[in-house]
This record gives C-alpha cells, structure tokens and sequence, in this order.
C-alpha cells in the first residue's frame, strides 16, 4: 500500500487501511494519486500541520476518509447530496440523518479544497477546468464554485442526486448549482432568504425574516426527501442530533481551552478539525467526534503547561478564518509573533443569545444561522468581533478579506474604521482567497504581516489594551 | 424630433424645480432603480420619487474604493461615489435612499450608505424566488416602506390616493410599452439612444410632466412619413444602464447597428406589464413589482431572464445580442457565460459579451469590438 504512510500519519489505523483497501486503491487511481503524490502530501502535512497532537492527524484522516466517500458515492449506490458552502440551516446534516449508509450528503468543493488541495496541492486543475467550462477567471469569481464545476466535469466526483442551493447568501453559489442543474439534469432544490435587516437590528433578529427562513428550510427538507424518496428515520436523526450534540460540547471545550495564554494550538490546526462538522456526511461524522474528542485532553495538556505554538505574553488576535489552502499565511503569522485564539467563524458565543421559545427543527436551525451573524448581516460580524475582542482580551484584528467573496465584500472596510474608532486597538486587512493560492501567496505578505507584529508587540509591551485606545 | 428637445428643457429645469418642491415642504425620495420599488407609494404620499441612476464615469468609481471593496458591481460602487463626491442635485437633495435589497452587491453598497452616514436610508427585502411565501414576505416589505413613507412625509397612503397614483404610473407604463412595440417594425424614427434617454428621463421628471412628454412624442412619430431604417437590429441587454453611460449605444449607432428592444435594471421591467386596480392597492403593487415581474439573472432559477430575451429577440426581429455587463456583478456575469450558446441553439443568433467599469479607456477596444460584431451580423 503507497499510501500507508501518508494514511498512518493521518491517523489512520492499520486495521481499517486493510478494510478499506480496494476502496482507496479505486479512489486514488480516480484522483490520479499515485506514490508520488503521497510523498508530497507526507511533506506538507509535517510541515503544516502539528502533527504531535493525534486529535489533529486524525482530522487529517477524516478529511482524507470525506474525499474517498465522495469519489466513490455513486459507484456504491449511494444516493449523493451537495450542497453549498456554507451549509444551511443543518440542513445536510438532516438529510444525512434520512438515511444512514444510504444517502452522502456533504459540500464536496470544501472537501476537496481541503483534502485535495491542502493536503495534496492538486487542486489547481480542478480549479481550472471550473474556469473553462463555465466560471471565468479574471471576474473574481468563488474558486469554491469552480472546484465544484472542475471536479464534476473531470469525473472526479460524481454528479449528484440533488443539488441543495442557497439563493440569497452567496449569488455566485446558486449560479454554480443552476448551471449543473441544467447542463448534467441534476434536481435541485433552493432555499432562500433575504439579509435586509437594519443595521442597528442585531443582535435582535427580525421575526419575519426568521420566520421565512424557517418555512425555507422546512420547505427544502420536504422537497429534499421527495426527491430522494426518503422518509426521515427517528432513530437515525436522534442519533445523528446526539453526535452533532458531543460535536458543539467539543468545539466549546476548544474554544475554551484557546482563552489561555499562550492559545494551545494554532487556529488553522483547529479550524481544520472545526470544519470537520461541515464537509463529513454521517457515515464518517463519528470519526469527526472521535478526533475532537481525541484533541480536547491533548489541548488540556498543553493549557496545563502553559506550551503552545507561540510564547506565552504574545499578542492576541482575531481572523474571520485563516487562509486553509496556504500553510504559509498563517505559518507567517505565528512567525510574526501574532496569535489567533478565536475567529468569527470559531466564536460561539451566539449560543447564549438563542431563544427557547422557537421550538421546531426548523426554527431553531434558522434561529442558530442568524444569530450566528454571517448570514444576518455585516453589522452582525461587526458585533461579535467586537465582543471577541473583550471575551478573548484582543490587541488587534487580523482580517483575511476575500477578495473573490461578494458577501463578505465589506466586512474589512467596516471593521477597520469601527474598531479602531470604537474599540482603539489595531486592524490590518489582508485580501486574500480562502481557496485559491494561485492569485496570492504568504510570501507577498509577509511585509505587511511582520510590521503588524511588530505594532502590536510594541503596544503590548507598553500595556496598552484595547480599552485604552491608541 | 420637438418632444425631445422639450424633454431636454424638462430635464435642464428639474434641479430647480426639485429645490423648490423640497423648499415648499416636499419629501424628495431617490430610489435605487431596478424595478422594485413602487414609486406609486412615495406619489400617494405626497412625496416626489426620483431614480438613483447616474453611472458611467470613471471618477465616482474611484472614489467609492475609499468606502467599498473594487470588486462589487461598477455601478454600486458610483452611487456611493457620485454621493460623496456631491454636486448631483438628485442625489444631494433627497431626503431618504430606499433601497430594495435584491443580491450581494445592491446589499453591499447600502451597508456602505448606512454605515458611513451618508443619509438616511430605507431597506426592504427582495426574494429570489416566486412564490407564495416569498410573494408575502415582499408585500410585508412593501407595507413597512408605506409607514415609512408616511410617517416621513406626513402624508396618507389611503387605498384611493395609492390608486390614483397607479392610475397615473399604468399610464406612464402603457405609453413606454406603446412606443417600445413600435420597434418591432423596422420603421421607427425613433432611435435606441432616444428610447433610452425618454427611460432615464422617467426616472427623474415629474410623472405628469413625462406622460405629457410621451403622448406628445407618440403624436409626433403618428404624425410622420414611415421611412425605413436600415442597420442590424440589436438587442442590448445586460445588469444596468446608468444615465450617463452613453457609450455602448453610441459605438453601436455608431457601427451602424439599431438597439431596438434593450432590458436592463431599468426600463423594461418596469414598463411592460400594469398594475391591477380591481382590488386591494398594496396586493396588487406586490403581485405587478414582484410575482409578475420579469425576473433578473440573481433570480433562482433565472432561466426566466433568459427564457424572455429568446422571446424579444423573436419578437423583435433581432440580427444580434449585445450583453453589457458592469464588473464583478456574479450573477450577470455567470449567465453571459450560459447565455450566447443557449440563444445560439434556440434562435442561430449570435451574443457579443462586453464588460465595463466605466474606463475611459476602455471606449478603444469596445469601439472594435463592437463594429467587428456588427460587420459580422450584417453578412
């Protein structure tokens, strides 16, 4: 087996490389993954990645065992699901639960993003046929969208059973599933809504919009189980609602354990294993549990320690996420001396604001997505950054802006001016693609990034916090 | 033609007369133009609605990047700059921006008005899909801009005074249509480039002011000898069509091409289908401007759009498309991908796909492009 290595140090135990064997031997000759390609994945994991903890191999392991799934899902006769990134409403997650070992259902762009790209830097080709067969570049267009197009169109990935598309969030991620809806005849289902709220409304959220969403998302989950001829399974769901219980408990425990000083990990380890959540159908989500279960001990260890990847004193920022396809941005940021202990997308103090008196599934997913604030508004991100900045005792914000990203277009422009009025302490926007490293690189941002480091260590070595202004 | 040299007149004086109605005490509401908001309800308010629409100039673009990222739409990014920069009268005198919050980009620029205090503003939601909820969550958006407007104006938007308006709009709306229709005969004197100017016009003069205008010129054009008009006949369509983004048709009239039928924010959607006045005035508002209306390309799914163009191009007895597209609007930008091979299959007709950010420099390679595009359909 040429992938042992790369499997083990994934986490990957040798009993289930056994099991699973003619499953990866089928995958990877259809990934084009030969001996080669695992040397160079080997590299960039232990390069990338803090292997030492075995909670983040085993996120590795998971992601490798999301791509396998997805490749295979039609030949194995399972009814396959996409839908868009970012998921909605737990949506895919109640899909899922309609039918365990029958249905995937998992947004395959960000798994081969993540697996294919971050792991084995071969995601460029698949990037590039998106962009000739139907998004072109030079238009700043989502490269998520394109991965979806390219690895359909290349056969990397089957053409779905059903398309769940979102027509209000992202505009470029209903084209991307309106075009494969009508070029390859795939039923598609779309729940929508519309982000007109006030600017001064959150954290209050406006009823009819929740309201609209909730008949949304209970709408698309109806359709959803026609199409599939499924009929939701009691069993399967409750235990599908317990694992994505011990899911939450775990990401608050790391999130917990990030507030120390130094952070025990570094975010984009973490986020790795955060993102699990999103990109894993139901047959796999176990081995997602699994692995953050595994980390949170690991992470107790080192808060214990007081070790991290960064000394303890260091300066504390936050990101929207950390670019995951480059090592290299968030490498430069922890060279620069700067630490991540929370993100907009890891902060989850928007559990305390939910409501208990919205009481269906759908209610309370819609209740969840919109105070969550990125699918509310930008003055929602505004407001929890803002309260990151006090729970997490911040120096300074480090926004990764994506320059392909119509949604969070302004998000940058609006905390830059915001928090430094409001709250004194420093912002820097980094325009960057999540993605897609082909349109930027760490390197070209190092200048910016060092001299950031360098403000905040200066700040900080004068004692002044962000209550105190500049 | 005289009624166009009275429009001009019109609209030289508008400015003042705008300062004059506001200093009498009158709201003066823009609007971000696109063909969801109803302007009926501003009118039965008392107020006076005018249609933010300038674009074309490469100034106000630049200016906009000191308040929104370079890659949202061009002509989002000018309102943000034309505002700031001041000195047009439409957008220096009104009292309340009303913005229908439709995709990401009309979206961003609002958060940009709201969060940088450049006026008071007034947002309502547009769904993106037709149907029954969606319908309702609109007419509950359009409700809430009715108390709005009123609380604001003073004024009473009472079931007969929003008639009345409607009244007047329908009829605004059926002389456009009956000028419009004209262009299917290849007779017209009228060019594309007026029939554009007569739409920006609607946007900006009194209502009363425009119905005049527009059965003057129908007078006018019944009045004249039919002479033909020779050139391609060209359908130009695309996200927006700003006042004072000339360019486009100017290069085609230019290279000899007739833009005879054209679909864009503006115009079109707006004028080619009534309101009802057999029922309750907001119902029948919601149902024209929202579950009638001709869908744009962020509608889902959009096949609609694209579906009625391959009609109008029949219809119309068009030699070729022109797809204008602004920088970095998606869904406009996804769909020009689709839509050449599309209307290819079903019609044999050819799409030229252009895109601007309102460069100057731009006009040189556009200018070749486009009269490449025109010597190719003339065969």
């Amino acid at each position: 087996m040429y992938y042992a290595d790369i499997l083990k140090l994934c986490g990957w135990e040798e009993d289930q490389m056994v099991r699973e064997k003619p499953r990866l031997d089928e995958a990877f000759r259809i990934l084009g993954l030969g001996p080669d390609e695992m040397k160079i994945a080997e590299g960039r994991v232990r390069e990338g990645y803090d292997i030492d903890l075995m909670g983040v191999r085993k996120a590795l392991g998971v992601w490798i065992g999301g791509l396998i799934d997805v490749v295979l899902s039609k030949t194995e006769g399972k009814k396959t699901v996409y839908y868009s990134f970012p998921p909605l409403g737990g949506l895919g997650g109640r899909i899922s639960a309609m039918g365990k070992g029958e249905i995937l259902c998992v947004c395959p762009e960000f798994i081969l993003d993540i697996a294919l790209g971050a792991i084995f830097d071969r995601i460029d080709p698949i990037m590039e046929t998106g962009e000739e067969k139907a998004l072109p570049p030079g238009r700043a267009l989502c490269a998520l969208n394109k991965i979806r197009i390219g690895a359909i169109a290349k056969g990397i990935i089957p053409a779905p059973d059903l398309l769940l598309a979102s027509s209000y969030y992202c505009d470029q991620g209903g084209q991307t599933d309106e075009w494969l809806h009508e070029v390859y005849g795939v039923p598609w289902v779309v729940l929508d809504n519309v982000m007109d709220s006030a600017w001064d409304e959150f954290p209050t959220l406006n009823p009819e919009r929740l309201s609209y969403m909730a008949a949304e998302i209970e709408n698309a989950w109806t359709e959803a189980a026609g199409i599939l001829g499924q009929k939701p399974d009691e069993k399967d769901w409750g235990e599908y609602a317990e694992l994505y219980s011990r899911f939450v408990a775990g990401i608050a425990k790391t999130n917990s354990a990030m507030k120390a000083d130094p952070p025990p990990i570094s975010q984009s380890n973490l986020q790795l294993v955060r993102f699990l959540r999103n990109a894993t159908s139901y047959d796999r989500f176990a081995d997602a549990v699994e692995a953050i279960d595994t980390l949170i001990p690991e992470l107790a260890q080192r808060v214990k320690k007081g070790t991290g990847p960064l000394p303890k004193g260091s300066p504390r920022v936050t990101s929207f996420l950390i670019p995951q396809r480059d090592h290299e941005v968030a490498h430069l940021i922890e060279k620069a001396g700067i630490a991540i202990p929370v993100t907009f997308l890891s902060y989850d103090a928007y559990t305390g604001m939910l409501d208990p008196t919205y009481t269906t599934i759908a209610e309370k997913s819609a209740q969840t997505e919109l105070s969550r604030g990125l699918y509310h508004s930008t003055s929602a991100i505004l407001y929890w950054t803002k309260k990151a900045v006090e729970d997490f005792d911040l120096d300074g914000v480090l926004w990764s802006q994506p320059i392909h990203c119509r949604p969070m277009a302004s998000s940058g422009f609006v905390l830059k001016k915001a928090i430094e009025e409001e709250l004194g302490i420093p912002v820097l926007i980094l325009e960057v693609d999540w993605y897609d490293n082909r349109i930027f690189s760490g390197e070209s941002m190092r200048t910016k990034i060092e001299t950031f480091g360098h403000l905040l260590a200066a700040r900080k070595s004068k004692g002044k916090t962000n209550k105190e202004g500049n | 033609m005289d009624t166009l040299e009275s429009l001009d007149i019109h609209l030289k004086n508008r400015a003042r007369e705008l300062e004059g109605l506001k200093a009498e005490g009158h709201k003066i509401i823009g609007y971000y133009p696109g063909g969801y908001v109803p302007e009926e309800i501003i009118l039965s308010c008392g107020a006076i609605p005018v249609g933010l629409h300038r674009g074309g100039e490469h100034e106000p673009v630049l200016i906009a990047g000191a308040y929104l990222p370079r890659w949202i739409d061009t002509f989002c990014r000018s309102q943000i700059g034309f505002k700031v920069l001041g000195g047009e009268p439409t957008y220096d005198l009104i009292d309340l921006f009303v913005v229908p919050v439709t995709d990401n980009n009309v979206r961003i620029m609002a958060d940009a008005w709201e969060f940088y205090r450049l006026g008071e503003i007034f947002k309502f939601g547009v769904p993106h899909r037709k149907t029954e909820r969606a319908l309702n969550y609109y007419l509950h958006g359009i409700h809430a801009f009715k108390e709005k407007m009123e609380s604001l104006s003073g004024g009473k938007a009472t079931e007969e005074s929003l008639n009345e308006a409607i009244v007047l709009c329908n009829r605004e709306r059926e002389l456009f249509r009956k000028i419009s229709l004209m262009r299917k005969s290849g007779s017209l004197s009228l060019t594309g480039k007026d029939f554009i100017r007569l739409l920006h016009a609607s946007l900006w003069l009194d209502k009363r002011a425009m119905v005049e205008t527009l059965e003057s010129l129908i007078r006018e054009i019944e009045s004249q000898e039919i002479q033909p008009r020779f050139g391609p006949r060209i359908l130009l369509t695309g996200s927006t069509l700003a006042y004072g983004d000339g360019k486009i048709i100017n290069l085609v009239e230019e290279a000899g091409g007739k833009v005879v039928i054209e679909h864009f924010a503006e115009g079109l959607r707006y004028y080619w289908d009534d309101v009802a006045l057999d029922g309750n005035p907001m119902e029948a508002l919601a149902e024209a401007y929202f579950q009638r209306r001709i869908t744009p390309a962020w509608f889902r799914p959009s096949r609609e759009m694209r579906d009625f163009l391959i009609k109008l191009a029949g219809e119309f007895s068009i030699d070729g498309v022109i797809w204008y597209g602004l920088m970095y609007r998606d869904s406009y930008t996804v769909q020009s991908t689709l839509f050449p091979k599309i209307l290819k299959d079903a019609t044999g007709l050819s799409t030229l796909v252009i895109e601007s950010d309102y460069d100057v420099q731009e006009v040189g390679p556009l200018r070749t492009r486009i009269e490449t595009f025109i010597e190719m359909i003339r065969g």
